[in-house]
């Protein structure tokens, strides 16, 4: 049984308008992320992906329900500096959440608050700017940096905080196709570190690497399982607005045409199938 | 006129002449074609957003290069930028810096406010820009602008641009943030405007989009243009990594089976091609 790191129980989370009114964006959620999981959570717009990841980091408290990392509850405000320390988020636009105006200073801005001492933090700083790739940056100015390397840089951040989980929301989006694939593989490697991984998108093939998925519908889980078992159900995910990976749409095109070759996830997969399938 | 926008030699240094100054256009020519959607690509920082302020008067040519947008040269002295931007419609990338009242339905009314139009017309005008986007009127209109998620407010910018009926629609990024619902949705109201007399110009990361849109192609890179043509002799080269592209995941998968021995061509440039073309391969 491996050891919870994330763990959700009930979650119900509402944004309170003007007067009394509210939205209710995750409605009675319940959801266990192990130390070293790597877990995407895909859904439509809306659907609460945001509002969870939030929640998962304590950035937003329950409404009801209650979520705890590594067993401390995020409802008790005197727990939030280690929850932070613990899991670390980084959002869509990576500008909105830079403090300082030179990359290395700002990546040791968060454990220079933990009060980390100064050797240990320059050697926590290297080994955050090291994983990222962004070593030679280290006295660039921040706004000088490109939308690649100020997602790096955020991800630097957390890394700094030695966590033991990230959650990225939407990290992708704002990238050009060459950083998002350098993306993914920067987020493999981590993973292979040790490091849990949680990665909100909307992409199922971005979702491809992660253990398990998690679909969203209106705030409530609407599939849950590896990358294989939530694609098999094709039409929910249709009904859901996610596109399948191209590989498994034409799988699938193919079982329509009579000609059956399962579920293969990647090129090699699909390739295989074919030839095992002609062969029989 | 054939031709919507026409641009020619531009250059832009940000603050220049001061010690921040940063050089976003070098040398770069395009020309946009009426009635069409084109796309804008390359990597991040390219020049790509940079061009786009040219091309609606956010940014003017100074000395280096000509920009004519509708017919209008930008750096006619006799210019009426107010009558440029309601031609020229401007999505911008976070579409949360171009929402600002209160109520969803009270900023998609900004525009053609300000247009003059009221009472009946106006809300006709709102509401059909809301159904078009994709946010329900009854649902959408009363709620607070900010209290939207990430892709009803990608919408709701988008509702206020249309909202004023531009000749030229500018997005940048504009299904960034979308789901697959709301991608195909966007993609077939762009291909409407454009049927319609629309020109659009996108600017996206997003090869496969580009592929599924674009008639025409602008690759802009460190400044310059480096490509401009059709989406099948774009994506059919084999150096798009020195401009920081990639091709689109369809054409990318096709080359990948291609290398490992089945017969495609290069004509295949769609899912449904490449399902008949391993079925004829591999089955019949």
């Amino acid at each position: 049984m491996p050891e919870t790191l994330i763990r959700a129980e009930n979650l119900s989370f509402s944004y309170a308008l003007e007067g009394s009114e509210s939205i209710s964006a995750i409605k009675e959620l319940s959801l266990e992320v192990a130390v070293g999981e790597y877990l995407a959570v895909v859904g439509h717009n809306g659907s609460g992906k945001s509002t969870l990841a939030k929640c998962l980091c304590g950035l937003l408290v329950p409404t009801s329900g209650s979520v705890s990392v590594a067993g401390l509850d995020t409802r008790q405000p005197s727990n939030l500096v280690a929850i932070r320390a613990q899991v670390g988020m980084v959002f869509q636009n990576p500008d909105n959440q830079f403090v300082s105006t030179v990359v290395e200073e700002e990546v040791a801005f968060g454990a220079e608050n933990l009060g980390v001492p100064l050797p240990e933090l320059r050697e926590r700083v290297d080994a955050a700017l090291q994983a990222t790739g962004l070593l030679e940056l280290r006295d660039a100015k921040v706004h000088t940096l490109s939308a690649g390397q100020k997602t790096r840089l955020a991800i630097a951040d957390v890394l700094v905080m030695q966590p033991r989980g990230i959650i990225l929301d939407e990290s992708t989006a704002m990238l050009d196709p060459i950083n998002r694939l350098a993306l993914l593989s920067l987020l493999r490697d981590l993973h292979q570190r040790g490091l849990a991984i949680i990665l909100v998108t909307h992409y199922m093939h971005e979702a491809l690497d992660a253990q398990r998925i998690l679909v969203l519908k209106d705030g409530r889980q609407a599939l849950a399982g590896t990358p294989r078992e939530v694609f098999a159900h094709e039409p929910e995910l249709q009904a859901l607005s996610l596109e399948l990976p191209l590989v498994t749409q034409l799988a699938l095109a193919f079982g329509r045409r009579g000609w059956d070759i399962g579920l293969p996830l990647n090129v090699d997969e699909l390739l295989a199938a074919m030839g095992e399938a002609r062969r029989a | 006129m054939p031709e919507a926008v026409c641009i020619s030699r531009l250059a832009h240094t940000y603050m220049a002449d001061s010690p921040l100054a940063q050089v976003a256009l070098q040398d770069a020519s395009l020309t946009l074609p009426s009635g069409k959607i084109s796309a804008l690509v390359g990597e991040n920082g390219a020049g790509k957003s940079t061009l786009l302020h040219f091309i609606n008067g956010l940014l003017l040519p100074r000395s280096l290069g000509v920009v004519q947008v509708l017919g209008q040269d930008l750096a006619a002295a006799d210019l009426d930028l107010g009558m440029l931007r309601q031609r020229v419609g401007l999505v911008m990338q976070y579409p949360q810096q171009q929402l600002f009242e209160r109520f969803v339905g009270d900023d998609i009314a900004y525009g053609p406010r300000q247009l003059g139009l009221t009472g009946d017309v106006l809300r006709e005008r709102v509401y059909g820009v809301m159904r078009v986007v994709g946010l329900d009127p009854e649902a959408f209109s009363n709620r607070h602008t900010f209290s939207l998620s990430g892709g009803e407010m990608r919408r709701a910018a988008i509702a206020g641009v249309l909202a004023t009926q531009p000749e030229l629609l500018i997005l940048d990024e504009v299904t960034t943030g979308l789901d697959p619902l709301g991608r195909q949705q966007m993609h077939t109201l762009l291909r409407q405007l454009a049927v319609g007399g629309t020109t659009v110009l996108i600017v996206s990361n997003d090869m496969d989009e580009v592929l599924a849109l674009a008639s025409h192609v602008v690759v802009l890179n460190r400044g310059r243009s480096v490509f401009e043509g059709s989406c099948q002799a774009l994506f059919n080269r084999d150096d798009l990594a020195a401009w920081g592209l990639v091709p689109p995941a369809v054409i990318a998968m096709r080359d990948t089976l291609r290398a490992a021995g089945t017969p495609l061509d290069d004509m295949i440039d769609s899912l449904d091609d490449l399902e008949e073309a391993l079925w004829q391969a591999w089955r019949a």
